[in-house]
């Protein structure tokens, strides 16, 4: 019982990660960079690949759509390429790169959210009956417990839902994101308590504890 | 060392942020081994992680397409295009009214020009040189010039001489009678004043030192 106790408790105190390897921040060469100023064309490619997935995770994280997600992250490709030359080393690319990202993601919401009232007032206008939308996202979800904490991740405010995308779909550390979010780090703990504590009365819900 | 069961969750949460020193995971290890009730706290936050992780890996799984490099970079050069079309079109609009403000300015000038209007006896005051003889002559202008009498001159000779008449020389220089002397200077008013010593031009720019009087007055005054 006590060796069962002890395996539970070393449990709690491992990571929660899927590849800690993936963590890793790859380190950015400067040459890469002012080769990108210069307008090299393979040091843009080289510097593309290397973030472009990230970054459409980052973005389908937020907006959801991955045709948007794409959108977005050309448009960060964009605006990182023509401010480049305003980068300073000091600060990590990565995070900087997700800064752009995190932007154009919420300039999509804002856009969305308006077309969304827009669609609103149409509907009541015309009286269109409003059918219940399937969403692509049910056919990955295997259990209850999934669709509640989904439906719960999806029901918190943005600030609240990024900081749990950025530290568990993105394995991000607090000081990473506190540098992407320019919000203190103190901060991001509170938030983070705060969504894990959702959660968590999520799925007690759900046993009928809560 | 005890801590509570609220203390004990908040060192739960750290954990799961890693951002937990080793003393104080010392700390909530020793605390968990003995409270059933932060233990169950600590496997619903593992399990909240177990179940999220996943589940987001799953969802958001999708490749991008792969960025074309030569929309990225022609977007960028664009960005150069536009601001060397910028600068093209500001100095296009400056020299456009710069123009525009030369054309206003002249307007402005011509429009005080023709408000004050030169009075027509004002004429430019020659200026002495060679061909100075002529212009003087072309123009309706009265000078007056001194000539130092030398001995044998006449007054008939003097008024030929400069082609004015006795009497406008007599009546400049308030003489009574003809008679003039070899130590008088006299004045001799020049209207319409036309050279006829043609013979010695420069003697007239260079030995008459003309007294200039600007007259506001009428040629014939």
């Amino acid at each position: 019982m006590r060796k069962n106790e002890s395996t539970s408790l070393m449990k709690i105190f491992s990571p929660a990660r899927v590849n800690p390897i993936e963590r890793m921040a790859k380190a950015q060469p400067a040459r890469l960079i002012s080769d990108c100023i210069a307008g090299n064309e393979d040091a843009i490619e080289s510097l593309v690949r290397q973030y472009e997935m990230d970054i459409f995770r980052l973005a389908q994280s937020i907006v959801g759509d991955p045709s948007e997600a794409s959108e977005i992250t050309q448009e960060t490709f964009i605006a990182a390429l023509r401010a480049l030359p305003s980068y300073q080393e000091k600060q990590s690319f990565k995070a900087w790169l997700y800064t752009i990202a995190l932007n154009h993601s919420r300039s999509h919401l804002r856009k969305r959210k308006v077309m969304e009232r827009l669609r609103t007032t149409l509907t009541t206008i015309f009286r269109v009956e409003n059918q219940k939308q399937i969403l692509p996202e049910e056919a990955v979800i295997h259990n209850e417990k999934e669709r509640e904490l989904w439906n719960a991740l999806h029901q918190m405010d943005e600030p609240h839902r990024i900081v749990l995308v950025l530290r568990y779909f993105h394995e991000l550390s607090i000081a990473e994101i506190s540098a992407i979010l320019s919000v203190n780090e103190g901060t991001i703990h509170s938030r983070l308590h705060s969504a894990r504590e959702k959660l968590r009365n999520a799925l007690n819900h759900l046993r009928g504890d809560y | 060392m005890q801590i509570t069961h609220e203390e004990a969750r908040k060192l739960i949460q750290f954990n799961a942020d890693e951002a937990l020193i080793s003393q104080k995971k010392a700390i909530l290890f020793a605390h968990l081994q003995d409270c059933t009730e932060c233990r169950a706290y600590a496997d619903d936050i593992k399990e909240v992680e177990s179940v999220l992780l996943p589940l987001m890996k799953r969802h958001w799984n999708l490749r991008p397409v792969p960025l074309s490099i030569n929309t990225l970079t022609a977007h960028r050069t664009s960005k150069i295009q536009t601001n060397i079309l910028l600068t093209t079109r500001t100095a296009i609009i400056g020299m456009v009214f710069a123009a525009f403000a030369l054309v206003v300015w002249q307007f402005t000038v011509s429009g005080q020009r023709t408000a004050t209007p030169m009075p027509i006896n004002v004429l430019p005051v020659p200026t002495p040189s060679t061909q100075s003889t002529s212009t003087t002559s072309m123009i309706q202008n009265c000078d007056q010039i001194l000539y130092k009498v030398r001995e044998g001159d006449t007054l008939q000779r003097i008024a030929f001489e400069f082609s004015v008449s006795k009497d406008e020389i007599m009546a400049a220089n308030n003489l009574e009678t003809e008679a003039i002397r070899g130590t008088m200077e006299l004045i001799i008013p020049l209207c319409n004043f036309t050279p006829t010593v043609t013979e010695k031009p420069t003697t007239l720019t260079t030995t008459y030192t003309p007294v200039t009087i600007p007259l506001s007055s009428t040629p014939d005054g």
